[in-house]
Order: C-alpha cells, then structure tokens, then sequence
C-alpha cells in the first residue's frame, strides 16, 4: 500500500520533472528564473503575477489574534502590509499577538509574534503602532468602526467561524477590503450575503484557502492539465490526526476559574509551576526563553477574567446531557476559547481540515476539465464520536464521498451519466497514522501530495525534452541541469504554504484597482470560489447529520440566487 | 501517508514481537512448536482446530474456471477425493486437469488436477474423474459424490448449490454465497432442512493472518478500535481487463479484442516450432519444449470455446443470453452474445455482482471479523451504508461499475441508540476498489488509539504504536481501571526474541484456500453441531447483505439502514423485498 524509500525519492524527482516542463512553457516565469532575480522569498511575487513589494504597505487591522490568527501575523510581508491595530476580547492572545508563541520551535517559528515581525523591542513600544481593541476597547466591532480614525483601509478575520460573516459585512460597509480566515462562513446564505455585499461596495473580499496560493499545488495542477496523469478518475485525501480526550489541539486548557470541575482545570497552574521551576533551574541562554514561556502562561491564565467578559460578547452558557447519566456545564467562555468543538460557532472537521482538502480536490477536477471550475455532482457522508466524550457537539470522524463530473458527464445519457470522478475523504483523530493529503489517481501515474510541502509523482507520462529557440541560450534538456531545472528546483524546494503569498496578493490586488472594478485583478480564492468550497464543506456536514445523499443543485453555487442548501 | 521499505520493515517486526510477546503468546503457539508442529506442515489446522480424516470425502467440482482451478490447487488430497468435474466451457475442462501454464504465477495457483493427484496423463485423470458440461447432470448421476465445490458464475451459486443439497451432497460455494440475499437465505433455509454443511469460500476467515490479527485486536492491544479502512485497487483498462477475456474470433467478430487470441496462438506456435528447430536440445531447451507445447494446447482449448457461439453446444442452451446497450438515442452502441455474457460473467448483472461481490465483499467481511473482535468476538451487523459507484474509465461494454466508493457505520462497542451520546458511537469503514491504477494494491488499515494494524494482499501484516512508523515496539502489561491489559511500549531495539517466536507461529504463504477446504472436510466427517465451518451460512449471509446492500445503496443514490431481519435466514425480509422461497428451484 506504499511506496519505498527509493520510490519516494524518484517520486519527488519525477514530479520535479514535470514541474521543469511546466515552467518551460511558460516563458515570463522561466525568464524569471533564468535571470536569476528570482530567490526563494519572491518567488510567489514572480509566480502568482504580482509586484515584489508596495511603495505604500496596505494599512489592516487583524480581527482575532489567536492561533490562526496569530499564524497570518506571521506571514504578513511588512513591504505589503503594515499591521495598525488588532482586536481580540482574550488577554491570551493579545499577548500572543505581540510576542509570538513561545511554546516550542515550531510554534514560534509559525507564530513569531509582532515585536519580532517588525522589530519592536517592547510591547510598550509596539503599542504606539498598533491599537489595540480587547475586551475593554469593545473588540473587534470597536476597531471596524474606529477603522477610518485609526488610518485603516482593510481587515484580516481570524475570529471564529459564526463571527466571519458579521464581521466581514461590517467591515466592508464600512469601506474596508476582507481577508477572512476560511471557511467562508457558517452558512451558504451567510457566504451569499457576503459575496453580495462585496461585490456591492467593490471592496475585496478574500478568503484563507491558503492551497491556491502553493506553489507545489499550482504545478500540480498544471501536470494534470499537460495529460501527464493520462485520465484522472479518483482521488483520495486524508487529515488523520491523534488528538485524544485530554490532548486534543482543539480542546485547550482553560483557567482554573472558568471551570473549577473541567477534567483539565489544574494544568495551566501546573504547567506554570512547573516552567517556573525550570525558569529558576535555567542557566544562560535559556533564561530568556524560559522567562518568555512563564509569561506567556501567564498570559493565558489572565484569560480567567472571560469568565465575566464572554458572555458580553454574545458566547453562551449551556447545559446538555453528558451522556453518562449526568449534565455537562460549558460556560460561556468555554464556547469561545474551544469554539471549534461548538456548532453555534465552528464548523467541525469539514469546515476546519475538510474544505481545504476539497478545494484541492476541486482544483484538480477542473484541471481536467481545461481549468474551468467544477461543482460535485454528490456527496454521501457519515460523521461519529466514538473517541470523545459529550465535551463537544462536533464528531471525531467524518467520512465523505463526493462525485464530480468527467469531462464526458452527460446526466441525460444512460451510458455517460456514469462518468463521474469519486473523491473519499475522511477526517479522523484518535490516530494520525498516515498523516494529511491528497492522491490524485490518473491512468497513467499517481500524483500524491502530503503535508501541503511535499509532491511525488509515480508513473507519469515521461516530460519531453524541451529545446530553447536559438539566441535565448543553449538547448535545455529538462531532465538536466540548466536553468529550466534549476527553476524546477527552487519551485519546488522549502515550498511555503501560501499564507504569506495570499496576503501579498490580495494587498497588491487592492493597491492595484482599488475600486475593484477589474475582473482580472482578483484574489485567487475570491467570493465564488470560497462560497464553492463552503458549499462543499457544509453540505458534507449536512448529509452527515441527516444521514441522506445529497444531490448538488447549480444554484447553490451562484451568489445572486437565494437557493441555499439548508433551505 | 506512505511507508517506506525501513518502515515496513519495523512494522513487520513488531506484529512478529507482539505475537511472540510473554504477554500474548498463544498456548498453541507455545505447544504446537513444543510439539515440532512447523509453519506450512500442519500449523494450520493446529490453529482452526481441525485434525485429519479417515478417508477423504467424494467430491464434484462445478465449475472449473478461473476460481474453480485455483480451488482444484488448493486441494489437499488427503482431505479430499474430486470424483467428477462439470464445466460447459472446453477451456474449461482442459484447465482442470492441466492446469494454467499462462506464467510461472498462473501455475502455482491453478497447477490442475493431474499435478495435485500425480496422474501423468489426461487419459489416466479421466479415469479417476468424471466429466461433465452441465452441473445439472454430474448431480443427476453421481450418487456417490459426497459434496459439491461451487465456482460457477454467481448467479447459479444458488440454484447449483439448493439442486446439490436437495440431492443430499454437501456445499462448499465461491463467495458471494448468492447474487441476491433472498437467494443466500434460500441457501440456508436448505442448507439447515437437509441437515447439510454448507459453506462459503471467504477464505481471510481460514487465513493465520487474520486469525492473528483478530486475536491482537482483541487483546486491547491497539487501544479502542475507531475507523478501517481498506482498499482494492487494480490497474485494469479498457482492453486490458482481468474479467474481459479474449473470445474466439468466430464468437463475435467485431469485438474489440477479436482476433487475440489466434494471434497468441500463432505467436505461441511459431515460439514452439523455433524451439523444435533447436537441434541439439539441452535439457533446459526440451523442457522449455514441454512447457511451450503445454501453452499451445491450452490456448486451442481456449480457442474450442467457440463451440458455445452456436449450435448444439450454444451458450443460450445454458440459459446465457443476448443483450443489446442503447445510448440515450435509442441507438445500439453495444452488441452482447449469450457466449460473452458467460466468458465475461463478472461483468454483467445478470450473472455478476461486480467490485463489491468480487472484491468488496472479503475486505468487508474482515472488517466485520475485526470489528466482532472489539465485541468480545460477538458477530456485528453495520448500521448504515452510503456508497457511490461509477464508470469514468470503461467504455458501455458492461453493466457493471469500474470505481466504487462506500461508507459503512459499525457500532463501537458503546453505542447505544436510544441516547443522543450512545448514537455518536459507532466505528466508520471506508471502502474503495477502483480500476485504472494498482498504486497502494489491497488491503486493510485499522487505526486504534493506541495502534495501527495493516494487512497487504492478505499474506503481509504491519503493526505501529499509533502512528509511530519508525518506532520499533515491545509488549508490555498496563493496569488501568484494576485491571491488566497489554500496550505497545517504544523501545530502541524492539523485542527481537519475541519476533524470533512470533515468526514461527506467521511465517505464512497461505491465503487460506486450503484450510477452508480442510476444515469443511473435516466438518463432513466428523458431524456434529460443535463442529461448523468457519463460514457458514449465517456469516456468507451477512457478507452477502453487506456486499450487495453497498451495490444498492450506489445503484439508487441513497443511504441505506440495515436491518437486523436482513441477517437472519430464517425471516423472510430482504433488502430487496423479494421473500425468499426455496420451493422455487423444484
């Protein structure tokens, strides 16, 4: 069922192959490269087709300053986007907002904080550039209506899920450009308002499906549009993670005050114990570091006062059956700070891992399909919790089958109505074995993508040699060195998943047409493409909890009808 | 999401540590060795609990094709004596006897009768057994056969199978045990008045793999079982398809692949002539001669089907039919003689299930044993399935589906459907066999808390602290809750003794074949209602339910619930509301 270690390595120089063919039918890029003017931090600039900075930095403010949040801090480009204020009701992640995230290497390195950013040396300091809009300034309704005084022209949304569309409507009404975190929004009528209101008040409305802006993805799907693959007929993706009850990435530890009786109420203060005793024991270099971790735990214990604070800001206590005979309490800040677990304000797997990973399956599809953009037919879906405990409305395991059309799909034909592209996909925890991504299936290789960092390519038709015309330089032979090879190489080498170049994009697009008057100038995941991918996600949802197949209708995809799935 | 060859490797070695493991070392693991009983000599039986018989049973083979010879193979001559053989094709008949000299691979799984008995000629096979075109007569005069294997195409496992108990002969039948589930409870209904043993070649449940696998399962040693999945994937093209076989030119002229087989022919006749021309052959040429004139032969056998095309012999005599495939016009864009609707079988409804029978099925029924196994071995029906079937690759020269995709809902063993909790507890299964690309084979994934368990092609089983793959594993005890259960612990060098002893007791080539025909053999002999094969007809009946539920579920665009009437063959309700009625085959 897998592949060899030496199978892995001519997967990844197979696909490198096909990325050099590509790019040598492309000449603006292959010029690019050649030249040499392209390193690896501008590439995106070079390969999306936008400028490589702004002579004047987009003015934003950051709504939602917590993980995902803080992960779109750290991508921001300041030669693109210089960050004048942020909103966010917890302490936590205020203080994230400007420090970082200290908690590990990784996390720091995908959360590097503001002051690291831009090169503030305190918070103090930081403070004179950015506002902020926490709990007491009013949050992130507050920043959007100060947006004018505070010099503002646009907004990144990393709040949860039920806050996109409220915040985004506002946003743009009051004459701010939207990046919003995906999915969409909660709903489709939500995602419809949303597309409406921008296309109303010509303001750009982005979403973070941060695939259309990798690098590895887009060359993917020019393979498969070359014919490389031979016929697609099946692709597979995967998001296996190993969250378990009590270590559950979406299930964070909350204050001890918040909820006395939650089974992991002690371990903020005893991790502070114990880092503060590692903070005391620390010699050197490691100080710092641990100073860092102490305060930052610090800080997410000071979100206790949310216990007084959330429910202001419209999170809701509950109280429901747990299950075991007895009654689950989630006070209000529980639904904020584990939002992901609540169906009033996420959206489960499918709206977290599923609709990226859909996205990209639809890219492909519509690869085949010459690039044009393709609906799925159907989808039939199963979603269970057979891991966690009642702590949560959302499922563990979500599992879906979507069809989409081939390009000989004829519904009316008895005979071509069977040509229909299946893609499985299952999102599950409990067991990450096998990790995340997607395989494309063709007749006549296999394309698999993992981690959104790494393409390999097994079978494949072979790439042609690609001959330069003469004055333009040497013969180049694209399974040998030389520039096209070279420029395969850098493209497909330390790939970035796309966060960076989807801000610096979507801030070129608004310097460019700031009026947003020109179709050609769009973000690539603009209104109708992220309605799309919501309409997938939560359709899945929909066919999961009622247990029925659900036949795709054209207009749920089109932002001017009203037709919604939910009704 | 891929293994490389270290990790495979780790994987391998830590299943043999666990089996071998102080912890989970089976008593006849430890006894059977004690006792010299070896892997491949007897182990087999040793675990399924079987011993040898007296005098083996009289049996008739019907059927005789691809999966008939490979059964023939599987023979083990001590247990069984084949008596008479039927089969309306000629090629057939020849490959019983001689068995499929295609390749080196093709022979090993159907070496023929001549070679499992040593009989050095056809003429002196023939002496032994008797032939047959029509099933319907080997049961109408040979009394003295005991018990039918069955590997006709599906759509007569029933009626072969009731016409052969009702004549008081025992049944082993191919899976799927019957092309709908009103005919597998008919089956049973038969199979339990006559008093006869019926069973149904599912074989992963004779296979030391599985067996093995079931037993970790149930240790507790992957923590909670939460999600399988598995996969069938074939590389399989237009023309270039396992179930569409060549047809004698004259049979259908304007097929696509017509003329094939006489090219082979010739080309094989002509290999043949140069190797005569050899003239001073070595050893090696002549028997390069023998085995060339053995592929000759088979092939004209193959080629003396035409016979079927037409005439007295003609596939319709048989019941085969004609068909036409109309596009959306109302234009014929295929033509189907009764002889393709037979050779290609497993192509049309009709006489097929398509992937889910042929495939499907097995890999659902080891997810259903491996599930039973988190339920103290009690057998568990699926709650749902959703499932979508299609055809993107294959042009309209079948009925059945090339991709088909499906979603089964088990219950963990928690669930419970009267609270709103107990409802979210059930075990997902996804399922997929595909044409058009092999990448990844087949085989089975099962993810547990605190393991994964893989299974490849049947013959190969990975295991993984959770999704550790370059961990190396030993076996060790956990209390937890009062008590002790056994947990996969991450150490630098494994456990290499206890993968030494765990070797001995998996060191298996087998698919389970020849157990599964051992056992029923054994049961035949030794009658008693302790003694039931593995696969009998309440287990083929849920595999039956569950393959052709999924089909269903694709086929009308809908998620289906089972119910558990579905399962029991003696109620008369059916997925397909057809009632079951065993009086219909008199």
């Amino acid at each position: 069922m897998y592949l060899t270690t030496e199978q892995k390595a001519d997967g990844r120089e197979g696909f490198r192959a096909q990325v050099a063919e590509n790019l040598s039918r492309r000449d603006f890029l292959l010029g690019s490269f050649a030249a040499g003017v392209v390193s690896a931090g501008s590439l995106g600039a070079f390969y999306f087709g936008y400028d490589q900075s702004l002579s004047k930095p987009l003015r934003v403010g950051v709504l939602g300053t917590g993980d995902e949040g803080s992960v779109l801090i750290g991508a921001t480009n300041p030669e693109f986007v210089q960050i004048r204020a942020i909103a966010d009701i917890r302490p936590y992640n205020i203080y994230r907002a400007f420090h970082g995230d200290v908690y590990s290497e990784a996390a720091e390195a995908a959360r590097p904080g503001l002051l690291a950013k831009y090169g503030w040396k305190t918070e103090s300091e930081a403070r004179k550039h950015v506002k902020v809009y926490d709990a007491e300034q009013g949050g992130y309704e507050e920043l959007i209506k100060n947006a004018r005084r505070d010099g503002i022209e646009a907004v990144i949304i990393a709040l949860p899920l039920h806050l996109h569309a409220p915040a985004a409507l506002a946003a743009m009404k009051a004459g701010l450009h939207v990046l919003t975190e995906k999915l969409m929004a909660k709903t489709i009528r939500d995602c419809k308002q949303m597309a409406r209101v921008a296309a109303e008040t010509h303001k750009y409305l982005a979403t973070g499906h941060q695939r259309h802006y990798n690098i590895l993805y887009a060359e993917a799907q020019e393979t498969i549009r070359r014919g490389v693959l031979g016929e697609v007929h099946y692709i597979r993706a995967q998001w296996h993670r190993g969250n378990l009850p009590g270590n559950d990435s979406w299930q964070q530890p909350m204050p001890k005050g918040i909820k006395p009786d939650d089974p992991q109420a002690e371990r903020l203060l005893k991790e502070l114990e114990s880092w503060e005793k590692r903070l005391a024991a620390a010699r050197g270099r490691q100080i710092e570091v641990w100073q860092k971790r102490v305060a930052q735990k610090r800080a997410q214990i000071a979100d206790e006062i949310l216990k007084d604070t959330a429910a202001r800001f419209g999170y809701e206590d509950a109280r429901f059956d747990d299950g075991r005979g007895g009654t689950y309490y989630r006070p209000a800040a529980e639904e904020l700070i584990r939002w992901r677990l609540w169906d009033r304000t996420g959206g489960g797997l499918m709206a977290e891992l599923g609709s990226h990973q859909l996205d990209a399956a639809s890219i492909f599809i519509a690869a085949v399909h010459g690039g044009k953009k393709q609906y799925p037919l159907s989808v039939a879906a199963m979603a269970n919790r057979p891991v966690f405990p009642r702590d949560r409305d959302v499922e563990d395991h979500v599992y879906c089958l979507l069809e989409f059309p081939h390009p000989d799909y004829d519904p009316k034909d008895p005979i071509r109505k069977l040509k229909k592209i299946g893609v499985q996909y299952a999102s599950i925890n409990g067991n990450g074995f096998g990790g995340y991504g997607e395989i494309v299936f063709g007749t006549e290789g296999t394309l698999i993508l993992e981690r959104e960092k790494e393409a390999m390519l097994s079978g494949g038709k072979k790439p042609s040699t690609v001959a330069v015309e003469e004055g333009a330089g040497p013969t180049l032979d694209t399974q040998a060195s030389g520039p096209v090879a070279e420029a395969a190489a850098v493209a497909t080498r330390d790939v970035s998943r796309g966060y960076a170049e989807q801000i610096e994009h979507w801030a070129w697009c608004i310097r460019q047409d700031p009026e947003n008057r020109d179709p050609a100038i769009q973000p690539r995941c603009h209104p109708e493409v992220a309605l799309a991918d919501a309409v997938i996600a939560l359709t899945a949802n929909l066919a999961a909890r009622k247990g029925q197949r659900i036949d795709f209708r054209e207009e749920w995809f089109d932002p001017a009808s009203d037709e919604t799935p939910e009704g | 999401m891929n293994l490389t060859a270290e990790h495979q490797a780790v994987g391998k070695e830590n299943l043999h540590a666990a089996l071998g493991s102080r912890a989970l070392r089976r008593e006849f693991l430890q006894k059977g060795i004690a006792r010299g009983i070896r892997s491949k000599q007897g182990l087999g039986p040793y675990y399924f609990g079987y011993g040898e018989v007296n005098q083996p049973i009289r049996v008739g083979v019907l059927g005789t094709g691809d999966e008939g010879c490979v059964l023939i193979g599987a023979i083990n001559p001590d247990y069984v004596e084949v008596k008479a053989i039927a089969d309306i094709r000629p090629y057939n008949r020849h490959r019983a006897f001689h068995g499929d000299a295609y390749s080196p691979a093709a022979l090993k799984a159907r070496p023929g009768l001549m070679a499992i008995y040593g009989w050095r000629s056809e003429e002196e096979a023939r002496r032994h057994v008797k032939v047959y075109h029509d099933y319907r007569e080997l049961l109408a005069n040979e009394p003295d056969i005991e018990a039918v294997i069955i590997a006709l195409p599906l759509h007569l496992h029933a009626p072969a199978a009731i016409a052969a108990m009702k004549a008081g002969k025992h049944v082993l039948t191919e899976k799927l045990m019957g092309h709908s589930v009103r005919e597998c409870k008919e089956m049973a209904q038969v199979a339990a008045q006559t008093g006869l043993y019926m069973a149904t070649g599912h074989q992963r449940h004779y296979n030391i793999l599985y067996d093995n696998a079931v037993y970790l399962i149930r240790s507790g040693l992957l923590g909670q079982l939460h999600y399988i999945r598995a996969q069938w994937h074939r590389a399989n093209l237009p023309d270039r398809d396992s179930w569409k076989q060549p047809l004698p030119r004259e049979a259908k002229p304007d097929d696509s692949l017509a003329g094939t087989l006489e090219e082979q022919l010739r080309r094989w006749q002509q290999k043949l002539a140069e190797l005569k021309r050899i003239e001073k052959p070595t050893e090696k040429d002549l028997q390069e001669i023998a085995l060339w004139e053995r592929r000759v032969r088979q092939k004209q056998a193959q080629l003396e089907d035409v016979i079927l095309a037409s005439g007295p012999q003609s596939a319709t005599k048989y019941g085969y039919q004609d068909k036409e495939i109309r596009d959306a016009a109302g234009q014929v864009v295929y033509r189907r003689p009764a002889i393709e609707e037979l050779i290609r079988w497993r192509l049309w409804d009709r006489t097929g299930g398509g992937l889910m029978a042929e495939l499907g099925s097995h890999q659902l029924d080891a997810a259903s044993i491996f599930i039973a196994a988190v339920h103290g071995g009690k057998k568990q029906r699926p709650l749902s399935v959703v499932a979508a079937a299609n055809r993107p690759l294959f042009p309209p020269d079948r009925d059945v589906e090339d991709h088909v995709f499906c979603l089964f809902e088990f219950p963990a063993p928690d669930y419970d459907p009267q609270s709103e909790d107990g409802r979210m507890k059930k075990i997902g299964v996804a399922y997929a066999s595909i044409n058009g690309n092999g990448w990844g084979g087949y085989g089975e994934t099962v993810f547990g808390t605190e393991g994964t368990l893989i299974l490849q092609r049947e013959l190969e089983g990975l295991l993984y602290k959770g999704s550790a793959v370059n961990g190396k594993t030993r076996v060790v005890t956990k209390k937890e809750a009062g008590q002790q259960r056994p947990a996969l612990e991450t150490t630098g060098d494994g456990d290499p003794l206890s993968a030494a002893i765990g070797l001995q007791g998996l060191d298996v080539t087998e698919r389970g074949y020849a157990e599964q025909i051992e056992h029923w053999a054994w049961c035949i002999r030794n009658p008693d209602p302790e003694n039931k094969p593995r696969c009998h007809p309440e287990v083929a009946l849920a595999d039956a339910v569950i393959a052709l539920t999924a089909n269903r579920a694709a086929r009308e665009g809908r998620r289906i619930e089972f119910r558990p009437e579905w399962f029991d063959p003696n109620d008369p309700a059916t997925p397909e509301g057809e009632k079951p009625d065993p009086g219909r085959y008199a």
